[in-house]
């Protein structure tokens, strides 16, 4: 009869390599830290400078910071684990914030929990459907090559203009980017988030001059550091990073546009929940509000800051901004995407 | 499979195979354990679930019943699933196609030669394996861009007036999945290369016959069988590959694998995505099964 040990050795090691492998350390028996996914490159050194830090000084918890991808990538994580994706606090949009409410897969969030929420305008915490918080508030702008503009650029129009087409970008409707720049597109016809056919129409006529179709907001710097774009859309957090480094400056356009929400969500399993509550409250105060909206260019999630005079004209800071400002449906957005992908795939073509 | 150059043929005959042997039976058959109930683990278990995610109704990220065909008949219906699905087996053939007449010029360089150049083309044949198949996507990327290399060469040859708009077009995703896959191709013909006999085309040569008939009336019928499992591998590999078609296609080419993950990410359609996912799983099977029945056909035919 032959010994059995080889195979139980076998399995016994096996059994060591999972478990070393799939182990987590999240810091439970020594102290709090929370584990914050979120974007990378630029995002993530400044999350590090102007939230990271002061809030460990301020709480004393660390904070463990990873660069997961797009926002509907973290979602997807959290979804395809069922709310318990192995970190604390996700940063994504509030299109994530109502698809996790439908799934029931996000922490509710309410005043109680989160008390600076109670400061945040109402159309803003519209948005956040119970399962999430508003941290930031992005538009989309026309970014341009100041050379080839003599006058900054005030219309949307410009980028079918022939002296123009050449250099634009045709955003995939995978990136939000995209769905955004569709639906300003559309309303320049007459269309809408009900009716986007003349956008679609658009985007075909210029896909055949478009210098590129990018998917990610990343794959637009190489054409700005090269000079080779004319004039495409953007967030303006990215916008005002690359308008200090580059030949290129932003507008918003006369037609209006529309505002990206920057949000947090707590997957409903998070195994460090109040720690990410104080997380979350911590972000929206004033100071914080202040500090990130200068440090990445973006809107706080809260009125009533003072702001630059040049800052607060390129970004939204005031009520009546934030009121002028498009939030597209998200319902409308979630339901529709799929098919406005193909639609896109189609007119690109 | 024999990644090895061989020698250039002699004039010497080849010593003949000895006769069959029966294989003795194994000693340690738990030797095997391991290894099956790591593929059972790691693909079996997976593509049961796959295969239930895929006739089962999502709530939310809660699979539930019943059985039903729904995912499978609105993909089929919907004209743009059937037009990536077309795009997708073309490309894939295309790519199988160049891979193996590629790889079977090549393999022929590195089997049949006396150059000393073999050693050289075999590793540059190696060379995108030893690399991670995001970088050399990207590297085509950044040849084939307007401002690329290939577009400077094609102006300065004046060839071209302006630059082609290489990076979102079919042609990108195939160039870069046939030179991700060409060292399969050539590792598959080169192993029947080196079974074939040297001495059956010298012979063909001595009776008159041209080094181009040689070829087609002795080798190729002998390696055919390799030439079908390279066109095999590189097709079925093809048809679920994502980065190439990701990043090459630039958002323009829509495969499959890209497919599933707007279903996946962007549309959180876990349904389609999986029924999306069988589709290339039953073509790949099929093809590969069709194609191992033809190349055995084949092998008895010139046995």
């Amino acid at each position: 009869m032959r010994k059995p040990l080889p195979v139980v050795l076998m399995f016994g090691l096996l059994a060591i390599a999972v478990t070393a492998c799939t182990s987590t350390s999240t810091g439970d028996g020594a102290g709090d830290v929370l584990l914050v996914e979120g974007y990378g490159a630029e995002y993530q050194e400044l999350f590090e400078e102007t939230i990271a830090k002061p809030f460990t000084e301020k709480t004393g918890i660390q904070i463990q910071y990873t660069a997961g991808g797009s926002a509907s990538e973290q979602y997807a994580a959290i979804r395809a684990s069922k709310g318990n994706p192995g970190f604390d606090v996700a940063v994504m949009t509030s299109l994530e914030l109502y698809q996790g409410s439908i799934d029931k897969l996000l922490a509710e969030v309410t005043p109680e929990q989160v008390p600076e929420l109670a400061k945040m305008p109402q159309k803003l915490r519209d948005h956040t459907y119970g399962a999430g918080a508003i941290q930031e508030v992005q538009q989309v702008v026309l970014m341009y090559h100041k050379n080839a503009f003599p006058q900054p650029p005030t219309s949307w129009n410009v980028m079918w203009e022939p002296a123009y087409r050449s250099g634009t970008l045709v955003f995939n409707p995978a990136n939000v980017l995209g769905v955004y720049a569709m639906l300003n597109a559309a309303e320049l016809d007459g269309g809408g988030i009900d009716d986007t056919a003349p956008g679609f129409s658009r985007i075909a006529e210029l896909a055949e001059h478009a210098l590129a179709t990018p998917q990610a907001s990343a794959e637009a710097v190489p054409f700005m550091q090269k000079g080779t774009a004319t004039a495409f859309p953007y967030f303006d957090g990215r916008a005002a990073i690359y308008a200090q480094t580059t030949e290129y400056d932003y507008t918003v356009p006369k037609e209006g546009t529309y505002a990206l929400l920057g949000a947090l969500g707590i997957p409903a399993g998070a195994a460090h929940k109040e720690a990410a509550y104080k997380f979350v409250d911590y972000w929206l105060s004033a100071e914080v509000q202040q500090r990130w909206a200068l440090a990445y260019n973006v809107g706080p999630a809260i009125t009533g800051l003072n702001f630059p005079a040049d800052f607060a004209a390129k970004h939204i800071t005031t009520p009546e901004q934030l009121e002028k400002t498009k939030i597209a449906d998200a319902a409308k957005v979630m339901k529709n995407r799929t098919t406005w992908g193909q639609q896109w795939a189609e007119a690109v073509r | 499979m024999t990644v090895s150059v061989a020698r250039p043929p002699t004039r010497k005959p080849a010593r003949t195979a000895p006769a069959t042997t029966q294989a003795p039976r194994s000693s340690f058959p738990w030797l095997a354990l391991p290894a099956t109930v790591w593929v059972l683990a790691t693909f079996a278990i997976p593509t049961a679930i796959l295969l239930a995610s895929s006739v089962l109704t999502y709530d939310g990220a809660e699979l539930t019943g019943p059985l039903t065909g729904a995912n499978y008949a609105d993909l089929f219906r919907n004209s743009y699933f059937r037009s990536v699905l077309w795009d997708t087996v073309w490309m894939s053939a295309t790519v199988g196609g160049a891979c193996m007449t590629a790889g079977l010029l090549v393999a022929h360089f590195l089997v049949r030669s006396r150059s000393r150049l073999r050693t050289l083309v075999l590793l540059i044949v190696i060379s995108p394996l030893v690399s991670s198949v995001v970088v050399r996507t990207y590297g085509w990327l950044v040849l084939l861009q307007d401002d690329g290399l290939v577009n400077k060469v094609l102006l300065t040859a004046g060839l071209i007036d302006s630059p082609l708009p290489l990076v979102g077009s079919r042609f990108a995703v195939i160039l870069g999945l046939v030179h991700v896959l060409l060292p399969y191709a050539v590792f598959t013909a080169m192993s029947s290369l080196q079974s074939v006999d040297p001495s059956l085309e010298l012979a063909s040569r001595d009776l008159g016959a041209g080094p181009v008939t040689t070829f087609f009336r002795i080798t190729l019928p002998l390696i055919r069988p390799g030439l079908i499992a390279g066109f095999t591998l590189t097709f079925a590999i093809s048809l679920g590959a994502y980065a190439s078609a990701a990043v090459l296609g630039g958002g323009r080419v829509q495969t499959l694998a890209t497919l599933v993950r707007d279903r996946m990410v962007v549309s959180l359609e876990w349904g389609q995505a999986a029924a999306i996912s069988v589709v290339i799983l039953v073509i790949g099977a099929v093809t590969v099964s069709a194609l191992l029945l033809a190349g055995r056909r084949s092998q008895a035919g010139v046995g």
